[in-house]
């Protein structure tokens, strides 16, 4: 029985194809998939560390990129503890610019106080420091830290989930002043790493060496196996330019798979903010029920979304095999 | 009224003539009895008369009312076998009815099981034709209904009482793990 519970909502934004999925998956040792598969809305999975007198959980919303799936939905940007905002190395120009234009404007008004990262993903693909060159002239906003990493090799990856915690437990430790029981240090214990070593995670502009930082690049790539052997279907309009632009096109079942797992992923985050109003203090509770009431509803058309996009990819599977017997 | 003799000497001739007017009123007398005999004999007879013929009304009276009551208490006693022979023969065929009713009810009930049961057969047959592969999708639409219904109410929990509000969490948090594992499942 744990005294404490600490919940942290991690929020994943980015463009579309960027990779936020793949991180995620990647930090949760789900592997990295064979191909692009949009996430429709968005998909809450957790991460659980527990310390000696606190159980931390940590919520990870992966937001769909696609401006079809209503990525700026206030649901995803409310209450923010933690931001990654994901960018593609590969595609800097375009991703960066829609992150700083659209993204941390929503975030800066509606969680100020939230810890930021700016994540640029696909390193894997860059080669030359030139091309990383290209971040310093286009992102103007120096003081958000920078952190490169690769989803595909893991590159990274766990270290900067782990910062995120690590800082969010050092902004609680400051709020609660307690200097006898410090938890982001008793956190550092847990995952066995020193405070330098999360720090060498943020990447200085000024001063790139792209050879030091793929040097310590793991070469772990774990494919995740298709499931389907069902034949290649188009997409729906609301995928079809993702069809375009990747030259792939994943198949149907593993698209409704994924939709229906971030489903009864988002029905326990839901369950976790419905039992979560049972601690809270009376005082709060009407404020607390005003809000859950509205991320209730913001989260209605998340779900509604989903099952839209399902019912959108089975008439074109269908008619897709009409097609195809006549 | 004539006016009264007054006797001033009692002579013969005078009682003579009284004797003579007694003879001549015990004649009257007895001439008036005689008609009067005669009368009440008449009367008597009559009276006789009178009354053998109300003997023989009376007798013939009675005869036809015996005779009509005896017509009568045949009629109800024919009557009453009548009714009786309908009345058991209506119970018989009641009885047969009845037994018909419950052979046709039991018939009914046996047919209408069969029948139910074929019409259910169907149903189920046509909606797993129609819910095959569907599943999910309409899982994922009876919780958006259910969470429209949950957002809907959600304002009451503020105005519950404290062990209420835990049971309403509990029962809402419950209702969501249905539908996820449900969801999960299939």
């Amino acid at each position: 029985m744990f005294i404490n519970e600490i919940n942290i909502k991690l929020v994943v934004f980015g463009d579309g194809g960027v990779g936020k999925t793949s991180i995620i998956n990647s930090y949760l040792n789900k592997g990295f998939p064979e191909r692009y598969i949009p996430t429709i809305g968005s998909n809450i999975s957790r991460k659980e560390y527990k310390l000696k007198d606190y159980f931390i959980r940590m919520n990870i919303f992966d937001i769909g990129g696609q401006r079809a799936f209503n990525p700026l939905n206030p649901v995803y940007f409310n209450n923010v503890d933690v931001a990654l905002l994901v960018f593609d190395l590969s595609k800097t120009k375009e991703t960066l610019i829609e992150l700083q234009k659209t993204y941390l404007k929503k975030l800066t008004e509606s969680s100020e106080d939230c810890l930021t990262y700016l994540i640029g993903n696909k390193l894997d693909l860059i080669s030359t420091e030139d091309d990383l060159k290209e971040i310093s002239d286009r992102f103007s906003i120096k003081e958000i830290p920078l952190i490169l990493i690769s989803a595909k090799t893991q590159h990274k990856v766990q270290d900067l989930f782990e910062l995120s915690v690590f800082n969010f437990l050092q902004d609680w430790d400051n709020k609660i002043e307690d200097t006898d029981s410090r938890l982001s240090e008793e956190f550092l214990g847990f995952i066995r790493k020193s405070e330098n070593d999360l720090n060498d995670l943020f990447t200085n502009l000024t001063n790139i060496d792209l050879h030091a930082l793929k040097k310590k690049s793991t070469t772990k790539i774990t494919k995740k196996v298709s499931i389907s052997s069902e034949s290649e279907i188009e997409l729906p309009e609301s995928l079809e330019k993702i069809k375009d632009t990747q030259n792939q096109i994943p198949k149907f079942d593993e698209i409704k798979e994924n939709i229906i797992n971030a489903y009864s992923n988002n029905l326990t985050a839901i369950k976790d903010i419905i039992i979560n109003l049972k601690n809270t203090p009376i005082a709060l509770l009407n404020e607390i029920i005003d809000k859950t009431s509205k991320d209730l509803n913001y989260f209605k058309e998340d779900f509604e979304l989903k099952l839209q996009s399902i019912l959108k990819l089975e008439k074109e599977k269908k008619t897709k095999h009409n097609q195809k017997i006549n | 009224m004539p006016k009264k003799e007054v006797i001033k000497e009692i002579t013969p001739k005078l009682i003579q003539k009284l004797v003579d007017q007694v003879n001549k009123l015990e004649e009257n007398i007895e001439l008036i009895n005689n008609e009067l005999k005669e009368n009440v004999e008449l009367i008597n007879e009559n009276i006789r008369k009178i009354k053998e013929e109300i003997t023989i009304y009376k007798e013939q009276t009675e005869e036809t009312i015996r005779t009509q009551e005896d017509i009568i208490i045949s009629m109800v006693h024919k009557f009453n076998d009548q009714f009786l022979l309908e009345k058991n023969k209506i119970i018989s065929d009641l009885e047969a009815v009845k037994t018909q009713f419950d052979v046709m009810k039991i018939s009914f009930t046996v047919n209408e099981n069969q029948l139910l049961e074929k019409l259910r057969t169907m149903i189920r047959g046509e909606l797993k034709n129609v819910i095959t592969g569907k599943e999910d999708e309409i899982l994922m639409k009876l919780w958006i209904d259910e969470l429209k219904q949950i957002i809907l109410n959600f304002e009451n929990l503020k105005k519950v009482h404290p062990k209420e509000f835990n049971l309403q969490i509990e029962e809402i948090s419950n209702t969501i793990e249905v539908f996820k594992q449900k969801l999960q499942g299939s």
